[in-house]
């Protein structure tokens, strides 16, 4: 799907998908069918040029829906939509995907996209940074863990030697990132470091992306 | 290219500016008719009862001839004013194709300006003359040929702005462009160099639909040495320009990156 723009706006909604529906041979009672699909049926004969974006975001998504593809590409697709919209978006697309169909949303509103999708390829500056499944992704990021200690510079050292994310966050503490409590404890222990309190927490699909583009961006830069 | 032939004519019933445009073309056509034959017979303008009164009347199809012109211009040049181009083009990537397939559908659309654009100036002209109780000065076929040549000559202009849109791309450049030149430009250097005058796009294509060269009220309004093109060779000309245009911009513009 395009965005939405490519529609000529002194023409009908209608109009627009029966040029495309001749285009692609597809037969126009294909037409109401993707009109429906995409909640436009009401406007169909109305001028796109009045549209609002999200409904240019839904005529764009039902040119796309028109040739009824195996793969569907949708570029930021919850533009200009609103919480209802993307809701609806988000329906729609577990549907085509259930339905056997594959979409690819390329987005960068992650947390909206968490909600929708199985697996996550991660760009950054045209490279592949990532390439898994959600749950893959964010468990291999690993949780978040916070360790409060009365020893925070020896242990983010110890951690640090160990190839694992640490910084000391307070006085007494330490945050690391890519490593489970199990590891930091083992690791604590064989070294003596007292450990008060350690508190997991899920990275997000967000905070993953970051730490892995910075990883990238830190790999960029050190020759 | 049957079915792109059918998807541009597809587009062009579906937007107004085509409507619009072959309204302003049936009513400056049908003003300049009839200014001309309300004004035949005075001072030194011939009446409609001679050969010449009649026909100045029956070949002012100039106007028609422009606006499709004008019309073929917005059928390449809108696609990138409006940012369709790239859904066009990624759905028939052989761009030349769809050029073809403009230029095709541009010159089936020029055909009905010209057809009407004949039949306003042929009844305005036979009202009139009815009007005064005049007879036809002019032949059924010589008739038959103005309004064949007018259909041709729009037909012909329309392609023309085809490959003119493809060409420059700035929808609104074109237009004005085609304008100018059919009102100014060809004027001015026809006026001065007599003998190019003829040869001329606009004043060919008015040729074609009979207009005496300076009769027309289009294109070079020249002096009385210089000859009017025959139909054939106006024809040709016209022609050659479009197919010029067009592969100049099959060269050139066609192949550049569509800027979003």
């Amino acid at each position: 799907m395009l965005e939405a723009s490519s529609c000529h706006p002194g023409r009908t909604a209608r109009s627009h998908l029966r040029i495309h529906a001749l285009a692609g041979s597809t037969n126009e009672s294909r037409i109401d069918d993707v009109l429906g699909q995409v909640g436009l049926d009401m406007a169909a004969d109305r001028r796109v040029g009045g549209f609002s974006l999200g409904m240019r975001q839904r005529l764009g998504l039902a040119t796309a829906l028109l040739h009824d593809p195996e793969i569907l590409i949708l570029d930021e697709p919850a533009n200009g939509l609103d919480p209802d919209g993307v809701r609806w978006l988000r329906d729609l697309i577990h549907g085509l995907a259930a339905a056997g169909r594959t979409v690819l949303v390329s987005s960068h509103i992650l947390a909206e996209v968490a909600q929708t999708v199985d697996r996550v390829i991660i760009l950054d500056h045209g490279r592949l940074v990532a390439q898994s499944t959600l749950a893959e992704l964010t468990a291999r990021a690993g949780q978040v863990v916070r360790i409060r200690t009365s020893k925070a510079d020896e242990l983010c050292g110890l951690l640090r030697a160990g190839g694992i994310t640490a910084i000391i966050s307070a006085a007494d503490r330490v945050e690391t990132a890519g490593a489970s409590p199990e590891q930091i404890g083992t690791l604590a222990a064989e070294h003596a470091i007292p450990i008060f309190e350690t508190t997991t927490e899920a990275t997000n699909l967000e905070e993953v992306f970051l730490q892995l583009t910075a990883v990238a961006q830190d790999k960029e830069t050190t020759p | 290219m049957t079915r792109l032939v059918r998807i541009e004519l597809l587009k062009l019933r579906t937007t107004r500016l085509t409507y619009g445009l072959l309204a302003l073309a049936v009513a400056l056509t049908a003003l300049d008719a009839v200014l001309r034959a309300a004004r035949a017979g005075h001072g030194k303008l011939t009446p409609l009862s001679t050969a010449t009164g009649l026909a100045s009347v029956l070949t002012v199809t100039g106007f028609a001839m422009i606006i499709a012109c004008v019309l073929g211009v917005t059928v390449s040049s809108g696609e990138f004013r409006h940012q369709t181009a790239t859904l066009t083009y990624l759905e028939f990537p052989r761009r030349s194709r769809v050029l073809v397939a403009k230029l095709i559908a541009a010159t089936l659309v020029g055909l009905v300006f010209g057809t009407i654009g004949s039949a306003v100036t042929t009844g305005i002209g036979l009202a009139f003359v009815a009007g005064h109780g005049y007879p036809i000065a002019l032949a059924g076929t010589t008739i038959a040929r103005y309004a064949a040549g007018a259909v041709l000559g729009a037909a012909l202009l329309a392609a023309v702005g085809v490959a003119l849109g493809t060409l420059v791309r700035a929808q609104l450049g074109a237009v004005i462009g085609v304008f100018a030149w059919a009102f100014f430009v060809e004027s001015i250097v026809g006026g001065l160099f007599n003998t190019v005058g003829p040869y001329l796009p606009f004043t060919a294509a008015t040729t074609l639909a009979g207009s005496r060269l300076g009769g027309g009220g289009f294109g070079y309004s020249g002096s009385s040495s210089a000859t009017a093109l025959l139909f054939a060779a106006a024809a040709v000309l016209v022609a050659g320009l479009a197919i010029v245009l067009s592969l100049i911009a099959s060269r050139t513009s066609l192949r550049h990156d569509i800027a979003r």
